[in-house]
Order: structure tokens, then C-alpha cells, then sequence
């Protein structure tokens, strides 16, 4: 696999992902709870499918996109609830 | 709700962008897994015993006259001669146009195995045209 597919499967995947963790509104990772941490996980667990081609980039897309839109819209209906996204100290 | 809709948006231009180079710029390997990877992941499948999984990743042609039984047995004369597999690797031998050929490479305990695959581009993903005869 030459240099430049990984290259640009590389700039592919980090414009994505620095869109969506504008849209997320997340520009630190101070105020991020548990189950943030489990996603980013998770979407950091699939990098490397794309780098290395195991996996096409629609499938890569849908997937992060998935998985983005259900943390935003869990964190914008829990802040529409009035629900905290953190626990209360003691 | 607004940033959901937003990124349900964004989503689907990027599917709509992504298609569109794979599609209309004949993406053969940058946004869809090159020949060698799709003929090392097949093989991992194989190795694997994950016989029907492997069947997706067969040409239309030939998923048609194979199912998991007939793959477990023509790949059978290789776990003989491999032993348990260790590594498994894949490299690209020819690509033109839509058809393309890979050698795959499996190392086990016993000894190693290589083998060709000769693969086909069907709806924008290389898929596994041609399977190797073992004895």
C-alpha cells in the first residue's frame, strides 16, 4: 500500500472528525462524562480500519456519523430535560 | 435540535461526496479498500473459520455456486499444510481496469502457503473473483 492512499485516507479521516467535533461544540475535554469518553473511544477504534483500507470510507462516515449524531442528540435532549451531565460533588 | 439535524446533514453530504469520487472519480483503492486488502481480509476470514463472512466478500459469479461448506473444504488441504496460521499478508500482483490479482501469503506453525486471487470490481469494491484449487 503506497504512502499517498494512506495519506489522504489520513487527511480524509481528520477533517471529518475536526467537523464534527466542532458541530459537537467540545473544544476542550475537561466537561466531557463517561459516556463521551466511551464514544471517543469507540471512534478512535476505527482510525485504523480506514488507514490501513480493511474498511471503505462510507462505511467509515457512517458509522462516526452514527455514532456522533446519537451523543449530540442524547446531550441536546438531556440539556432540553434539564438533566445534569455531571455529578453533583459531596 | 438543530446541531442533530445539522450533523445529520453533514452526514449525508459527505456520503453524497464520498460516492461521487469513488463513482464518478474511479476510486480503484483511496476511499474503498485496495485489491490486496480485500483479498487479506478475505483470508483472515478463511483462517479464521469465518466462512460466512468470507462469502460477502466473493464476486457475484462465484458467491452463486459457493457457500460456507464448499469453502471450509477447498481450503482445508491449506490448514494441513500451514498448522495453526500466525500471519497473514496479502500484496497486489496486477490491476487493470476493473480486474485485479493478489498474492496472499499464510504462515503458520507448520510451514507457509501462498496462493492468487484473482479479484473483480463490482458496485465500486473489489470482491474475489477467482478462488485457488488446492490438493
Amino acid at each position: 500500500m503506497s504512502p499517498l492512499h494512506i495519506i489522504v485516507r489520513a487527511l480524509f479521516a481528520y477533517v471529518f472528525v475536526l467537523i464534527f467535533t466542532r458541530l459537537s461544540g467540545h473544544r476542550t475535554v475537561r466537561g466531557a462524562d463517561a459516556p463521551s469518553f466511551v464514544v471517543a473511544l469507540i471512534i478512535g477504534d476505527m482510525f485504523d480500519d480506514l488507514f490501513w483500507g480493511e474498511v471503505a470510507a462510507s462505511q467509515f462516515v457512517v458509522a462516526v456519523g452514527t455514532l456522533f449524531l446519537l451523543e449530540i442528540w442524547t446531550k441536546s435532549a438531556a440539556a432540553g430535560a434539564g438533566v445534569r451531565a455531571w455529578q453533583r460533588q459531596r | 435540535m438543530k446541531v442533530v439535524t445539522t450533523v445529520a446533514i453533514v452526514v449525508a453530504v459527505w456520503l453524497a461526496g464520498v460516492w461521487g469520487v469513488v463513482a464518478g472519480g474511479y476510486d480503484r483503492g483511496f476511499l474503498v479498500p485496495p485489491p490486496e486488502a480485500a483479498a487479506e481480509s478475505f483470508a483472515r476470514q478463511i483462517t479464521t473459520g469465518r466462512n460466512e463472512l468470507a462469502l460477502h466478500a466473493l464476486a457475484t459469479s462465484v458467491a452463486r455456486v459457493e457457500n460456507p461448506e464448499t469453502l471450509r473444504t477447498r481450503f482445508a488441504p491449506l490448514f494441513a499444510a500451514t498448522g495453526k496460521v500466525n500471519r497473514v499478508e496479502a500484496e497486489q500482483l496486477s490491476m487493470f481496469q476493473d480486474h485485479a490479482r493478489a498474492r496472499v501469503e499464510i504462515v503458520g506453525d507448520d510451514g507457509h502457503v501462498t496462493f492468487e486471487l484473482g479479484l473483480i470490481r463490482e458496485s465500486h469494491l473489489w470482491k474475489v473473483e477467482t478462488l485457488p484449487a488446492f490438493r
